[in-house]
């Protein structure tokens, strides 16, 4: 599979995260893609959905927290709105 | 109060005046919101940039939006400091080893993260997006001390 089928195949999979967590997919769809394409480079060289904003130590418990979603995205939803990759955004009321 | 307590008294003071002194040649927190912690030995690829110049570290990766968002807050501020001893370097950690070391001495997690260094080495640490006042603010502290 290609870079770019993986990235849709992601976009699809953190869609159906989102309506299942009552959140959504940041509004703004080229942030979307850019992530989704990230998050495909990262499982094609790393074998893992590393978060692309995130440094990957080389500690597989480490890094298990930044694989998507990571521990940080409901906090960040929380208190900011939107998680640091951009790829998920809280619903607005 | 007796003697013991009061000369006990005066060693627990004594004792806590010394740790804020200690304790303030770590980090200088600024009236605007961000402090340079020192104790961070710059890598060679830094210090090598820092010869009379006050440098400006954006570290980034591929694929990652908020890196895009900051890219033009960077710009603006490049900008206003061209022709000035001010750099500004971009280590992409994506890009080679050097640049993940970099982002490894200053203990960043996640990208984009700003650094602005002083003379001394000290380093004001802005991770995501920034605020470009605040930003600027510690340019100018920066810039002070050369």
């Amino acid at each position: 599979m290609d870079v770019e089928e993986q990235a849709k195949k992601i976009k699809d999979w953190a869609k159906k995260y989102a309506e299942k967590r009552g959140i959504q997919l940041n509004p703004d769809e080229e942030r979307v893609d850019e992530v989704a394409k990230g998050l495909a480079a990262r499982q094609e060289k790393f074998g893992k959905r590393y978060c692309p904003c995130r440094i990957i130590t080389g500690d597989a418990d480490e890094d298990r927290k930044i694989i998507c979603p990571c521990v940080y995205h409901q906090e960040e939803l929380k208190e900011f709105g939107m998680c640091h990759c951009k790829l998920f955004s809280a619903k607005e009321q | 109060m007796n003697l013991k307590s009061s000369k006990r008294y005066v060693a627990v003071v004594a004792v806590l005046c010394l740790l804020c002194v200690g304790m303030s040649g770590c980090a200088s927190i600024s009236s605007g919101g961000y402090e340079f912690k020192s104790g961070i030995t710059p890598p060679t690829a830094v210090s090598d940039l820092m010869q009379n110049r006050t440098v400006i570290l954006f570290i980034t990766q591929n694929n990652c939006p908020a890196c895009e968002q900051t890219r033009p807050l960077i710009a603006g501020l490049q900008s206003q400091y061209n022709g000035t001893n001010v750099t500004f370097v971009n280590f992409n950690i994506d890009n080679n080893s050097t640049s993940l070391n970099v982002g490894r001495a200053y203990g960043v997690t996640a990208t984009p993260t700003t650094v602005v260094l002083r003379k001394d080495g000290a380093a004001a640490i802005f991770p995501g997006v920034f605020d470009p006042s605040t930003v600027k603010s510690a340019i100018d502290d920066a810039r002070s001390t050369y």
